[in-house]
């Protein structure tokens, strides 16, 4: 059971119990996928003289989907890159202030990059852009990114959540693992 | 104007610990919302371009490869079977840092990428044999810069293309200059540890060495196959990345049996995560870039010094200065594109060979990796590692002082890296 | 006072760099300084996709691009990357200057983009590590192409193996021998030195690598009538300055290359016949997904160019 959904868990926990599984099992997936792939492909053009035009295109639009989701986990566990100097220091009160201080700057943030990136995509899907090897939609690479600010604005909320409560949160995925 | 809107943003942003890529990404928007009439939804597009890259892709497959390697005891007989060789010297596992980054970076263009393939391995070593955390960050760290100077070498393909100098001419120049790197870095890493008092390990018996040896053969397998396929025209030095991974998995799973299938699926959720957080800055960092060209704060900076008339001595100065100071703010290619046209007469006037300028440019773009506050190195160190970013710059500023030096010499004594060009390729200078 | 930002892909040594210093110059003067033009050359706003894409959404006032970037918008462009199509160049420029070159650009106005005229990269030549002079020569080699699908089909055709490579790899890739081959025109092979890692070049012509010179349509309908005139006017005059410089500058190129050791071959008539028909199978599989509409519009027009 995971640590952090507190008592009882509720149908909210399960939820993000879900969800967590989602997003790990997607993020393992794809790079495994993509290294089988890109290996097969060499295997096939040095040896079968056969490549699979698809595999690079696949595999990089793979790694960009890689990216938004991961960046949701690393919301989720406090794992992005910062200058972390401030916080050494500031007493634990004042810790917590600016955390949540932070937690709604980004949520600001990840509400305006989500729009318009949003924009982005839905004039990538009406002018009919395709990927150039597999001709496959363009507005699906891009979906990557208001879809991964959506993720990411919902871990916001819930580490928000969290701070308001003073209820410690995720430090790690390793729990999400042995589930 | 902008450029200060910039850096108060910046100033604000990065000290009050927001999450980098929200930093920069923020930024741009709001000197975009208030500077220009550019629609901001264009704006996630220059993210999107940063991630949009195949050889980017061989970071997170040589995470992998390195993780693998390090849960499936790959690593640990790597390390055994070099400790026996030259862990008795002082400073020897230091060494060993800065002569595999030697090696690994013949194999690859990418210096973020050498960190994760070597770091992974060695940086725990390093720790256990008490090199303490701030050598072990820096070196690794660092040492990779070498990646990127020992061709092939992405950067130098850029400067080739822009100037219209030999890439080929380049590359060969890169082995003396990358060659001058690791010596200083050498020196300093066997003065380091006498100085510190590292605990020398004791000469190992040949019966031992032979036993490592027969351990890891599979391991030296993988820089065996990896140099091989790639001079051996298999694969592409990304597509080696991927290989790698597989490699790494047959041995670890199959050969020493000490990872299972539930330990792999373990390991590629923890490099996906570990790739996500690094790139997601590679993509913030581009956005960034593209907001100092567009809106012209780089040529403002720059312009001002093209027109100078000077010595090739001067000359050489101002472009390492300009070339330093920019590469604290822009990746390694925005670099290239914008200081290379603006300077390129100035150089040729100046009288110097467009052999000399290109590395000299090559591994001053490649020292902006490490250079704080934008260097994708203390960005990958600080994922790989998981160490803060605060802590990764400490570690790495006397690396930094070596990189200048190492650069100073490049740049004042050319035969260095010139030498082997001019023997292949006649018509140099 | 109204600024454009023009971009696009080549360095700021190539012709069509000149060729946009030109277009700024001709249009800075004949506005009276009305229109300011800043140029972005070397990809440095983005790839060929990308500013394409900042051209339709009006980040970026006008773009010069080859045409792969341009075929999703508007596919029929991709009938100028059919093999062995036009006999020569005068003939090229012919057809694309005509009704044709509108027609095929129309699609662009949908969303957004105004094609105002074609520019050029050169045509493309074979380079390869063994002398190519027929389709035969093809056989089990490994071929770079660009991620554009007639490219595929045409090696396919020719009975090579299409390898898909990064252009940022292709040096490296060449060099260490992962492709055996690869095709440019001239000025591209220069630029990125591919001449360095290979033995042999056959002046093919095969291929007329076009740019489209593009503008934001919305900008351009907003501008007053005298001032759109000029842009669209000295976009095409200063690609016809383009066609003036580049022989030169290919011929500059040529000499660097012998002077680099390759060895550099010419198609004899009989040998691109024979390429000629070892391209058929491309343009039945181009006519299976697109139609032949296009393909016999430009056949004509390019059969009435060498008629007269
Ligand atoms: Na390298
Ligand atoms: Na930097």
């Amino acid at each position: 059971m995971n640590a952090t959904t507190g008592p009882s868990p509720s149908i909210l926990a399960r939820a993000d119990q879900v969800l967590s599984w989602l997003e790990i099992t997607f993020v393992g997936g794809a790079l495994a996928f993509a290294s089988v792939l890109l290996f097969v492909n060499v295997v096939l053009r040095y040896v079968f003289l056969m490549p699979i035009s698809w595999a690079e295109e696949v595999s990089l639009y793979l790694m960009v989907w890689i990216v938004f989701v991961g960046a949701s986990v690393a919301v989720r566990t406090r794992g992005h890159i910062a200058i972390d100097l401030l916080p050494l220091v500031l007493s634990a009160a004042n810790k917590r202030r600016l955390a949540i201080a932070i937690a709604m700057v980004v949520l600001v943030f990840l509400a305006v990059f989500g729009w318009y990136s949003g924009q982005h995509t839905l004039r990538v899907f009406s002018s009919g852009q395709v990927t150039p090897v597999m001709q496959a939609p363009m507005w699906l690479t891009y979906l990557a990114m208001p879809f991964g600010s959506a993720l990411m604005f919902l871990r916001t909320c819930q580490l928000l959540w969290r701070l308001v409560r003073q209820q410690p949160s995720d430090l790690s995925f390793a729990m999400d693992l042995q589930d | 104007m902008t450029a200060l809107l910039i850096f108060i943003l910046l100033a604000i942003g990065l000290f009050s610990t927001v999450p980098m890529f929200i930093v920069l990404v923020g930024t741009s928007f709001i000197v975009f919302a208030m500077t220009s009439s550019i629609p901001l939804s264009i704006l996630p597009q220059r993210v999107f371009a940063g991630l949009e890259s195949f050889p980017l892709l061989a970071i997170p497959f040589f995470i992998l490869a390195a993780n693998i390697m390090g849960r499936g005891g790959l690593s640990a007989r790597l390390i055994a079977f070099i400790q026996g060789l030259v862990g008795h010297l002082p400073g020897g596992l230091g060494m060993t840092v800065v002569i595999t980054c030697v090696l690994f970076g013949a194999i690859t263009g990418s210096s973020a990428s050498t960190i994760v393939a070597v770091g992974g391995i060695l940086y725990p070593a390093l720790i256990k044999a008490g090199y303490g955390e701030r050598f072990a960050l820096g070196v690794v760290t660092s040492s990779a810069l070498i990646g990127m100077i020992i061709p092939p070498s992405n950067a130098m393909i850029v400067f080739g293309a822009i100037a219209n100098v030999s890439i080929g001419a380049l590359f060969m120049s890169g082995i003396g200059a990358g060659l001058v790197f690791a010596l200083v870095y050498a020196v300093y890493c066997v003065v380091w540890a006498i100085i510190n008092k590292v605990p020398r390990s004791r000469r190992a018996t040949l019966a031992e060495i032979a036993q490592n040896a027969r351990e890891v053969v599979w391991g030296l397998g993988m820089p065996a196959i990896i140099l091989g396929g790639l001079y051996g025209g298999v694969f592409t030095a990304t597509e080696a990345a991927a290989v790698s991974v597989i490699y790494a998995a047959f041995v670890c799973c199959v050969i020493y049996r000490q990872l299972d299938l539930v330990g792999l699926w373990e390991v590629c959720i923890e490099s996906g995560l570990a790739s996500a957080r690094i790139l997601i800055m590679v993509g913030a960092a581009s956005l960034f870039s593209w907001l100092l060209t567009v809106s012209g704060v780089t040529q403002a900076i720059v312009t001002p010094f093209a027109d100078l008339r000077s010595s090739p001595d001067q000359t050489l100065l101002f472009v390492n200065i300009l070339a330093l100071i920019a590469g604290m703010l822009v990746d390694v290619f925005s670099n290239l594109l914008i200081l290379v046209p603006i300077l390129l007469p100035m150089v040729t006037g100046a009288g110097i060979s467009g052999t000399h300028f290109g590395i000299v440019m090559s591994v001053n773009v490649d020292i902006g990796n490490i250079t704080p506050p934008f260097g994708l190195n203390l960005f990958v160190a600080s994922g790989t590692f998981d160490k803060s970013y605060a802590t990764v710059v400490w570690a790495v500023l006397p690396w930094l002082v070596l990189a200048l030096f190492s650069l100073a010499i490049i740049t004042y004594v050319p035969e260095i890296s010139l030498w082997l060009p001019r023997q292949l390729y006649p018509e140099l200078r | 006072q109204t600024t454009v930002k023009l971009g696009h892909d080549q360095p700021e040594t190539s012709t069509h760099h000149q060729a946009a210093v030109k277009w700024k110059e001709l249009v800075e003067s004949r506005t009276g300084g009305k229109v300011k033009v800043q140029i972005f050359p070397s990809s440095m706003l983005g790839s060929g996709t990308q500013m394409v894409e900042q051209v339709q959404a009006g980040a970026l006032e006008a773009a010069v691009l080859p045409t792969a970037w341009v075929a999703p918008l508007a596919p029929s462009v991709q009938v100028l990357d059919l093999p062995f199509l036009f006999p020569n160049r005068e003939v090229a420029y012919k057809v694309v200057d005509g009704p044709v070159g509108t027609e095929i650009l129309k699609p662009l106005e949908k969303v957004n983009i105004e094609g105002v005229a074609f520019w050029e990269s050169g045509f493309k030549q074979f380079t390869a590590n063994t002398p190519i002079r027929q389709p035969a020569d093809y056989k089990g080699q490994k071929i770079r192409t660009m991620p554009a699908p007639v490219i595929q089909e045409q090696f396919k055709a020719f009975g090579a193996t299409p390898t898909m490579i990064n252009f940022s790899e292709l040096y490296s890739a060449l060099q260490q021998k992962v492709v055996d081959g690869q095709e440019n025109p001239i000025a591209t092979i220069a630029s990125m030195r591919f001449f360095e890692v290979q033995k042999y070049m056959t002046l093919s012509d095969h291929g007329f690598l076009a740019y489209v010179f593009m503008i934001n349509k919305p900008m351009l309908d907003k501008l007053p009538a005298d001032q759109r005139d000029i842009l669209v006017k000295a976009a095409r005059e200063a690609g016809q300055y383009q066609r003036d410089i580049i022989k030169a500058a290919e011929a500059q190129h040529l000499e660097a290359f012998k002077k680099a050791g390759v060895e550099i071959m010419t198609l004899s008539p009989e040998q691109r016949a024979e390429f000629e028909k070892a391209s058929r199978p491309v343009y039945d599989w181009y006519i299976a997904k697109f139609g032949p509409a296009t393909v016999d519009l430009v056949r004509a027009d390019v059969a009435k160019a060498q008629g007269k």
